[in-house]
């Protein structure tokens, strides 16, 4: 496989904490692959990510961007910031201009486009993540679900060959959930992008991911493809993630409706229909 | 009441004229309280109040409110201006008095030549305030800052500015919900409970306020923010002509006003 980012050993600490956020953690991330990041609260995430856009440097152990390991000078923290882009769990983390449309449009013009071609992208993104009605309200009048979706935009607009999603599903309701995998679909099949999403949604995580990473403790616990990782009930079990509903589904159906070769599927539709079909039958 | 005037600033009917016009009217209309006269004051506060609650929709309870908040200040500036405090005797006291109060040896009084310069100096004030909030209430702060930008001021200076403004809102915030979660956790009753609750809130504020900061900081890198913050301005701002010319027009007005009760 071809590796897009690559964390070898890396250990970090906190000031001021004893316990270590990430623990000797080593991990790569595959080219143009949709990867999760699973594990539980204050496993070390959110570090890892800071780790991939060089904010933090780790105090032992190397971060490679296509092989080559991070300098931490300052031109190379400019470029792997425009290549790496990163979304908050928090977005008031990360808005910036006062409005959503200026906030939006953020970054694309220190990346070289022109003010027509920038209009033309922030009125696309805004309407993909329903967000035209907002376009010259004030960031501050937003609620928490629409500031975080202003976020994701203002990052997926400058079409990053990384994107890094830090809980992007927490404060987003059903439909606004719908139309961020949608996007995110979009992007990956029409731009190649590499997305990493970190998440304790485990039936998300079934349903979109092509490759799982769980972490445990700042160190990495598992990784694989989804079908891989997930039939590691025992290990999964023991960390208390559990498997995703659709899994024990099928494995519940597995030997007296289909047979134990056919692939499983991957989303509620898929197992309607083979359900119809196998019931038809 | 920051937030307010905020909020109205982006939400007003003439949010959509060039904030160059606006920001030209107000601060003409401010320049010219300052070399005109009592009569020509009130011309003006009415003229900027009917920009205000007439043309930019502006509720008027709140711009009552607003206007209150600034008379609360004027009204505790006034006394030293217009008492006058003396030890000679009643008799020596030339000028017209309105008021008189003696204790011992002293006299405390408030001529009619004060009052003069007291009410000149509050019509002034709400004329110049009222010229002030015309450009708060219609202006965003961001535009303000694209218009500095435009006649030069530095970009750091404006970048600051605007680092600064979205810090304001980050720490209002902040103190929002720490005052909701204080009151939705059982406020308790008792001054001095309440004093003791208060001083554990500002700390906890100011450990908070410096974690965000910090946070707003990272946030910030990621982005790739290195002291260059440019945005594609949004608004699609037109100079209007009518506007324009009743502006033109009133001021011609006001100035003909001037010259008239001023020989
Ligand atoms: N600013 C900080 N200072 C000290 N410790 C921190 C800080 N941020 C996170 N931690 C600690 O580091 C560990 C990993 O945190 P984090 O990466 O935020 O976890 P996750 O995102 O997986 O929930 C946690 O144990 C947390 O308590
Ligand atoms: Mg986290």
């Amino acid at each position: 496989m071809d590796w897009l980012l690559e964390i070898e050993d890396v250990c970090y600490t906190y000031p001021g904490s004893e316990t270590p956020a990430l623990n000797g953690l080593t991990m790569r991330v595959p080219r143009g692959k949709r990867c999760v990041l699973l594990g539980h609260n204050g496993c070390g995430k959110s570090t890892l990510f800071l780790h991939m856009n060089g904010i933090y440097a780790p105090e032992r152990g190397v971060v490679k961007w296509k092989g080559e390991a991070f300098s931490y000078r300052r031109t190379f923290l400019s470029q792997i910031r425009q290549k790496v882009g990163l979304v908050f769990q928090d977005p008031e983390q990360q808005l910036i201009a006062s409005t959503v449309a200026e906030d939006i449009s953020y970054g694309l013009c220190s990346a070289g486009l022109s003010d027509d071609e920038a209009k033309r992208k922030v009125e696309q993104a805004l309407v993909r993540f329903g967000l035209e009605h907002f376009r010259e309200r004030p960031v501050h009048h937003l609620s928490l679900g629409q500031k975080k979706r202003v976020a994701l935009a203002g990052v997926m607009v400058l079409e990053p060959e990384l994107l890094l999603l830090d809980e992007p599903t927490a404060y987003l309701d059903r439909l606004h959930t719908r139309l961020l995998m949608k996007e995110l679909e979009r992007i990956h099949r029409e731009e190649g992008t590499t997305i990493v999403m970190a998440t304790h949604d485990i039936d998300l995580a079934y349903e979109w991911a092509d490759w799982v990473f769980v972490i445990e403790d700042g160190r990495l616990a598992l990784e694989g493809a989804p079908n891989e990782v997930f039939a590691r009930r025992d290990v999964l079990e023991g960390l208390q993630l559990g498997v995703p509903l659709l899994f024990d589904v099928w494995e519940a159906l597995v030997p007296s409706f289909f047979p134990e070769t056919e692939a499983r599927p991957r989303n509620v539709a898929d197992l309607k229909e083979r359900l119809a079909r196998c019931l038809v039958d | 009441m920051k937030i307010q005037l905020d909020t109205l600033a982006y939400t007003n009917r003439l949010r959509h004229v060039s904030p160059i016009q606006k920001l030209v009217i107000g601060i003409i209309m401010l320049c010219f309280v300052m070399v005109a006269h009592a009569p020509t004051h009130i011309a003006v506060f009415v003229w900027m109040s009917v920009w205000i609650v007439g043309y930019a929709g502006i509720p008027w309870r709140i711009y009552l409110r607003l206007l209150g908040a600034i008379s609360l200040f004027l009204a505790l500036s006034l006394p030293p201006i217009m008492l006058e405090i003396t030890a000679r005797s009643i008799a020596e006291i030339t000028e017209q008095t309105v008021f008189i109060y003696s204790f011992g040896v002293f006299h405390v009084y408030i001529g009619v030549a004060g009052m003069k310069k007291a009410s000149a100096l509050l019509l002034r004030s709400l004329s110049s305030v009222s010229c002030l909030y015309f450009i708060l209430l219609t202006v965003p702060f961001t535009e303000i800052l694209a218009v500095l930008r435009r006649i030069g001021v530095p970009c750091m200076v404006t970048d600051l500015l605007l680092v600064m403004y979205r810090f304001v809102f980050v720490f209002l915030e902040t103190v929002e919900q720490l005052w909701i979660a204080y009151k939705a956790r059982g406020a308790r009753h008792g001054f001095s409970r309440k004093m003791r609750d208060a001083g554990g809130l500002v700390a906890r504020l100011f450990a908070r306020t410096v974690q965000r900061y910090q946070q707003l900081s990272i946030g910030l890198a990621a982005r790739g923010f290195d002291g260059d913050l440019r945005v594609v301005a949004s608004s699609h701002a037109f100079v209007s002509r009518r506007y324009a010319a009743e502006a033109a027009a009133v001021f011609l007005l006001l100035v003909a006003l001037e010259w008239w009760t001023g020989r």
